[in-house]
């Protein structure tokens, strides 16, 4: 009976490890099956060349993309920011060209997210043409060009390339011999650019239209270059491909020249701007920003921002509520204010410069944040406050002394309520 | 309330608070958390990928984000190790025979975490104030005052975390501060918002879970150091008056909780 037993229980045992090899076997099969049936799920064109991509193919697509956006936003506020007033640095607020602090950020947004396109042209232009690594940017491009085989956006990445290429080294400032060579094989790469585009013209779709990287562009520029490295026939015979509103450019002038044979035509079509270069510099009075005292960039940065910014900073209510409430301020936005690039703000971080003329003083009244001001001895920033409406301008400006009341009161009854169950209880 | 009463108070708290703080930096995680800081001090050095020259904005606004990272698990781990664990292994029967009364443990408990959590922002952000004058040669005076900022912010979370640890389980508290730490901060927004769009009465129930909340966004320091902004001594002032008066309001009501609690 035993024995019995013992053969069942060994037959048990003996089926139980076959079927789990079986299964094992089933299981690793599917495995394989799957990856290699559906290997354009699992096996996207990603460039594994070293330990650390091995360790990023590790972490969810989903995860690395929202990090590389968080860098991405990190690194347009930086560049919105500008310098630090505290160290010399060769750039200026809301400009990408020459920033140092935002490439760091960039680079790990790319090395998370290589299949973004936007940020290889903004890192190789500023890399190339700013930063004095040409090397760099090439190689930053080639590595998205790798990454991005197959996206109907490689056009871009080779358009990014044509460019630094071509614009790296300018006939102004530069030896001919130097430009032509960069020329060629920017057209080289413009070439790309245009099969690349025209390969995929029909994956593209309306969101993905450039105003920058677009065939009409590729064509312009292709051009250019082609009647800069001395092919002039060429150049003539891309430019019948642009369209008739692009021709009307200086380019154009040149092209027209060009077919009628013109004795003047220069070596470059940048040469006909010589006289006017030489005169820009001539007369300019500009002076490059970096190197000066840093009371430079305040010129730069509207007063009324950082007003708003330091309220908000205080936690004393978010600007944007705070400009959206003030009508001086539409009022000034809708009368042109672009026009001007730093409009008069005044004291109190706004706008007055647009306001009516028949604005007359009735109230005065003081403001009483950092220093107070009088609005009834200037007439133009005076406005007037009719049936005891709540002035919102004047809202915006004490709202950082209520919050601060509120903070107070709160605290205040907090301390009492301590106070009171510190006592009772 | 006599002079001598005061002083055997005093006394029991300063005891109280010395040993929380030696026990907490005795603890592995927390030795974990400092040599944590050293990995990324070096980071500073490695992240400028192109060789452009040292990234004061990136390091300063990292190293802000690291101390208070760091800081916010110190408040959560630590806390909890400090009125929870004494009662599940009964050790506060003998602490409170020896105590005039269990506000004085709570107290004493909450200046020892405090203690830590000091040591811990004046480590990391001297640090971060070394490394950038190091490599820029410029004092950035804000970080040292942002640090604070945050050091007051993670100090009136403590309070509260103690609060909740004197009346519910370790889950409930790690899962309630968490959740008040976040209302906090969007707090001030959700009110303003609801003005906006008119609708008064979501605004003033707002206001009323304001008083009693802590409102989080007014240690908002990212702004003042990114955009180098000088923080005014008056501001600071009322920051430090409303962080101690709230602390003050959360341990009392933590203590009188505790005091009420059949142990």
């Amino acid at each position: 009976m035993s024995r019995q037993l013992k053969k069942s229980s060994r037959g048990t045992a003996r089926l139980s490890v076959l079927s789990a090899i079986l299964l094992l076997a089933m299981a690793l099969s599917a495995q394989q099956y799957i990856k290699s049936r559906y290997w354009n799920y699992y096996y996207p064109d990603v460039q594994v060349a070293d330990f650390t991509d091995i360790v990023l193919q590790t972490i969810p697509t989903q995860i690395k993309g929202f990090v590389a956006g968080i860098f991405r936003i990190t690194a347009d506020e930086y560049m919105h920011i500008g310098p630090t007033k505290k160290v010399k640095q060769n750039f200026v607020a809301g400009s990408f060209a020459g920033n140092t602090e935002i490439m760091s950020l960039l680079e790990l947004s790319v090395i998370l997210e290589p299949t973004n396109m936007e940020m290889y042209a903004v890192m190789s232009h500023n890399l190339a043409l700013y930063l004095n690594r040409f090397k760099d940017a090439i190689r930053l491009l080639h590595r998205g060009i790798r990454a991005n085989r197959n996206s109907p956006d490689l056009h871009k990445l080779y358009g990014a390339a044509a460019y630094c290429y071509g614009f790296v080294k300018k006939p102004s400032f530069a030896s001919h011999a130097e430009v032509e060579k960069n020329r060629e094989i920017a057209v080289n790469y413009l070439n790309a650019a245009i099969q690349s585009y025209l390969k995929n013209e029909h994956r593209l779709t309306p969101e993905m239209q450039d105003d920058f990287a677009n065939l009409q562009n590729y064509y312009v520029m292709k051009s250019r270059f082609l009647s800069d490295i001395g092919k002039k026939q060429e150049a003539l015979a891309t430019w019948q491909k642009v369209s008739e509103d692009r021709k009307e450019s200086f380019l154009g002038h040149y092209f027209t020249m060009l077919q009628q044979k013109e004795t003047a035509l220069p070596d470059f079509p940048d040469d006909l701007l010589t006289p006017e270069y030489t005169a820009l510099f001539q007369v300019s009075t500009i002076k490059p920003p970096y190197g000066a005292s840093a009371a430079y960039r305040f010129w730069l940065i509207d007063p009324a921002s950082l007003y708003y910014l330091a309220l908000y900073a205080r936690g004393f209510g978010a600007p944007s509520l705070l400009a959206e409430d003030c009508p001086q301020h539409q009022t000034a936005m809708s009368a042109g204010a672009a026009d001007k690039p730093f409009s008069e703000i005044s004291d109190c971080g706004h706008d007055h410069s647009k306001q009516p003329v028949q604005h007359h003083v009735t109230v005065q009244h003081q403001h009483s944040h950092d220093h107070q001001h009088d609005h009834g001895e200037h007439e133009d920033h005076a406005h007037q406050h009719e049936h005891g409406e709540e002035c919102p301008h004047c809202a915006s400006a004490k709202s950082w002394k209520q919050a601060g009341t509120s903070v107070m009161l709160q605290a205040l009854l907090m301390l009492a309520a301590a106070i009171v169950i510190r006592r009772l209880i | 309330m006599n002079f001598s009463a005061i002083r055997s108070r005093i006394s029991c708290i300063t005891a109280i608070a010395w040993y929380a703080f030696i026990e907490a930096l005795r603890n592995r995680l927390f030795l974990g958390v400092f040599l944590l800081a050293l990995p990324f001090a070096a980071a500073a050095w490695t992240v400028d990928v192109y060789q452009l020259g040292f990234q004061t904005r990136l390091v300063s606004d990292a190293g802000l984000t690291l101390i208070s990272t760091l800081g916010l698990l110190v408040v959560l781990f630590f806390s909890l190790d400090q009125i929870i664990p004494d009662i599940e292994k009964r050790t506060v029967y003998f602490i409170f025979t020896r105590m005039p009364s269990r506000h004085t443990y709570m107290i004493g408990r909450f200046f020892g975490i405090v203690a830590t959590l000091f040591c811990l922002h004046l480590f990391l952000a001297g640090l971060l104030v070394m490394i950038i004058k190091l490599r820029t040669g410029a004092w950035f005076n804000e970080i040292p005052v942002a640090g604070l900022i945050i050091f007051l912010k993670q100090s009136l979370l403590v309070s509260i975390v103690m609060l909740l640890a004197a009346c519910t389980s370790k889950i409930i508290t790690v899962s309630l501060s968490v959740l008040i730490y976040v209302i906090g901060h969007g707090l001030d927004i959700f009110r303003m918002l609801a003005e906006q769009s008119g609708n008064t009465i979501v605004a003033f129930l707002l206001d009323l879970t304001g008083i009693i909340l802590p409102d989080f966004s007014l240690y908002e320091t990212r702004i003042m150091v990114m955009h180098e902004i000088p923080a005014q001594t008056s501001a600071l002032l009322i920051l430090a008056f409303y962080t101690f008066t709230a602390i003050f309001f959360y341990l009392a009501v933590g203590g009188a909780i505790l005091k009420r609690r059949d142990l």
